[in-house]
């Protein structure tokens, strides 16, 4: 399976959660405000390209849209690859997690 | 519509051209939104912003080892230049003009107006420098003021020094320094106004 970093696993996490309205500009405003900083254009569609061609999004044009200067949108979605690359993330997460109990200590 | 400068760099930095049109749809999307919330003005100044960063947050997420803080104080640098140049070129071109007319010596005038736009542009440049530079805001900043300083500094060395002009150098001197403080002035007063909570836009 391929491996993905913090940003990719991000990006898909919020294609998923945005559904069917996940195009480049509402992963762009999701990302941001979840990860609570301002990703610029380019950044968001390197990340969803890379992603695409690691076969774990897959994007549609929908048609011209005159607010768009008549440019369609993009629309992103999971494949089953990149399900499944989210549910392995999780898992790795939560065995990190398990039997962690976090006490600060004063010096 | 965008700005044709910035349909140029999004054109050069997509990675497909299914990719481009999509990226310049989105920026005309949200640059639409902005003008008719904002202002024409407003909206292009977001929309070269939004091009520049894209510049270099392509570049980082396509050479993964390239230092992310790197990536992000550079552009932030020269974007504080350019905002600083065009306000020096405003501030002279308003100003320099009253000076032929002043009744007392102009040599004086024309060192304080330089002094005073100095600093003033360079808290300008600082504030935008750390605006674009979100990574590290202060060290934008820093850049920002330190880029200007070093080549005028260079220059003031090459030309006045040598004709050993004292009072010259010194004046010369002080008003690059100034850009030090000025530049890290106007990248704290930015990150001040970032932590001020404010009310959603509705």
């Amino acid at each position: 399976m391929a491996t993905i970093s913090g940003l990719e696993l991000a990006a898909l996490l919020t294609v998923a959660r945005l559904g069917a309205d996940a195009y480049g500009a509402a992963v762009r405003r999701e990302l941001s405000e979840i990860e609570g900083r301002d990703y610029s254009v380019g950044a968001v569609y390197t990340t969803l390209q890379r992603l695409e061609n690691k076969g774990l999004l897959m994007s549609r044009a929908s048609e011209p849209r005159s607010e768009r200067g008549g440019r369609s949108r993009r629309y992103f979605a999971l494949t089953r690859d990149g399900a499944a690359a989210c549910r392995a993330a999780r898992a790795r997460h939560e065995r990190m997690w398990t039997g962690v109990t976090l006490r600060g200590r004063t010096a | 519509m965008i700005p044709k400068g910035v349909n140029r760099i999004v054109s050069a930095i997509a990675p497909t051209p299914e990719m481009r049109e999509a990226m310049l749809g989105d920026l005309d999307e949200e640059y639409q939104i902005r003008a008719e919330r904002e202002g024409i003005a407003a909206a292009n100044r977001w929309c070269w912003r939004e091009a520049i960063r894209s510049l270099f947050g392509a570049l980082r997420h396509t050479v993964p080892n390239l230092s992310a803080t790197f990536t992000s104080v550079i552009p932030a640098m020269l974007w504080g230049s350019v905002v600083a140049f065009l306000a020096s070129v405003a501030v002279v071109s308003v100003t320099y003009p009253l000076t032929l007319f002043a009744p007392f010596d102009k040599a004086a005038v024309v060192t304080g107006l330089s002094i005073f736009a100095r600093l003033g542009t360079s808290v300008m440049g600082g504030y935008e420098a750390a605006r674009v530079g979100t990574k590290a805001p202060l060290w934008s900043a820093l850049a920002f003021a330190l880029l200007p300083t070093v080549v005028l500094c260079t220059i003031a060395a090459l030309t006045i020094v040598p004709a050993l002009v004292g009072t010259d150098v010194i004046v010369s001197a002080v008003a690059n320094l100034l850009l030090i403080p000025g530049g890290l002035l106007g990248g704290i007063l930015q990150q001040a106004q970032q932590r001020t909570p404010v009310s959603p836009v509705s």
